[in-house]
């Protein structure tokens, strides 16, 4: 089965060349906490985007994303590098957030951030694809916030799926991996996470269509 | 995973996953099964659409304070392990314990990683024990004089007996100064040298500081 793989971006090191995950990782696995930091600074967006897309709440999102590095720090020494080490970060936000998720529910509290909604949908998410006319702009930005709010409606666990496959292109085994999964509960996932959405956004997939 | 499923059949003809003779005998069937043929479309063009208007990634708000805060916590953890690491320096600082006398209550001793505070009070007079600290809490510790030996003797009760092969590790100490605006104790053998020297941590639990 041919799959698409996300690429782990590089990072430019003292001589301007690029330093590789698997460098940094294991410097980092020899207790070099600056290569780690590197890291951080690598992938805490996607980390971060990840724990709020899943928990809807920036603060929360923050703090979760500090905990899965410290968490990915600690467990380091038994990172193997037989993924990718973004995966295997990947992995340890999701377990963060789903544990969050967990507690929120036996707690009973089960509050929306509407604030990070109406601050997403001001554009932080929404990046025009080149020069847009004011009305497209706008037009634009509403549909992003439908898509959003659509999104929003998900189970987390659909929302997982769809997002790590749509958005950053993973294949269904490093789906299964970040969500400890089977792949086939993947794909089942990824069949009624793509089906809710396309009834919560008809009207707007006919719009997209006639863009 | 049933490959043959018509839900994964839709999502993995939707993910571009499909073998060629797969993808051929799906089209086939599509071409017959114009509702399946819709519901297929209708998959294949949320992908663009989400990934027109959503990203994963989000700017992490006080990026530089979030990167400070994982490192000042690695900091932590990382004093955390080296105190917790016995070293053989803090083994060697109960040498001591070694006088075949004490054999039952220094084994338990260094069999407990306890840590013992004491000063001599000069002379050949004695000694005095000012405190005691044993992780296991199962163990009562208390210290008696013994004039013969010309020594604090250790008594530890509650621990299994301790075979007379095991060894032994301590120190002699002959001054003890301690240092209040620190809440160090520092422990110096005839020559001056030092042997060992202590603080309590918050908990009130003796770290063994340098040697």
């Amino acid at each position: 089965m041919s799959q698409i793989s996300a690429t782990p971006p590089l990072a430019a090191n003292a001589a301007g060349a690029e330093v590789a995950d698997t460098d940094l990782v294991k410097s980092a696995q020899g207790g070099d906490a600056r290569a780690f930091d590197q890291l951080v600074t690598r992938y805490r967006g996607k980390v971060f985007g990840m724990c709020q897309h899943l928990v809807q709440n920036e603060q929360d999102a923050w703090d979760l994303a500090q905990e899965a590095f410290i968490k990915a720090w600690r467990a380091l020494p038994t990172f193997k590098q037989d993924s990718g080490f973004y995966t295997w970060l990947y992995r340890i936000a999701h377990n963060c957030s789903y544990d969050w998720l967990r507690k929120k529910r036996i707690q009973g509290d089960g509050e929306f951030d509407e604030t990070w909604q109406n601050q997403v949908a001001a554009g932080a998410e929404t990046t025009p694809r080149g020069a847009l006319r004011p009305d497209q702009a706008l037009r634009n930005r509403e549909l992003g916030e439908r898509i959003r709010r659509a999104i929003a409606q998900l189970s987390p666990e659909h929302r997982a799926v769809v997002l790590l496959r749509e958005v950053e292109g993973l294949s269904y085994e490093e789906i299964a991996e970040v969500t400890e999964s089977q792949t086939g509960t993947v794909m089942s996932r990824l069949f009624y996470a793509r089906k809710k959405l396309q009834e919560l956004l008809q009207d707007t997939h006919n719009a997209h269509e006639s863009d | 995973m049933n490959p043959t499923d018509p839900q994964n059949s839709i999502t993995r003809w939707t993910d571009g996953v499909m073998s060629v003779p797969e993808r051929a005998a799906f089209e086939a069937e599509l071409q017959s099964n114009p509702q399946l043929r819709a519901e297929v479309e209708a998959a294949k063009r949320l992908g663009p659409l989400l990934r027109d208007h959503v990203t994963l990634e989000a700017a992490v708000p006080h990026g530089d304070f979030f990167n400070s805060q994982v490192q000042e916590r690695i900091t932590e953890l990382q004093r955390a392990e080296l105190r917790a690491k016995p070293t053989p320096w803090t083994l060697a600082a109960l040498s001591w314990l070694t006088r075949r006398w004490w054999a039952v209550t220094a084994v338990t001793a260094a069999v407990v990683a306890g840590l013992v505070t004491w000063r001599s009070l000069g002379g050949e007079d004695g000694s005095q024990v000012l405190g005691f600290y044993a992780p296991n809490t199962e163990i009562h510790a208390s210290s008696y004089h013994d004039n013969g030996a010309n020594a604090a003797v250790l008594m530890l009760d509650g621990l299994p007996a301790i075979p007379d092969d095991h060894p032994i590790s301590g120190l002699s100490a002959d001054r003890t100064v301690n240092e209040p605006e620190m809440a160090t104790t520092t422990l110096y053998d005839a020559k001056g040298g030092v042997l060992l020297a202590m603080a309590a941590d918050s908990a009130g639990t003796p770290q063994a500081l340098k040697q």
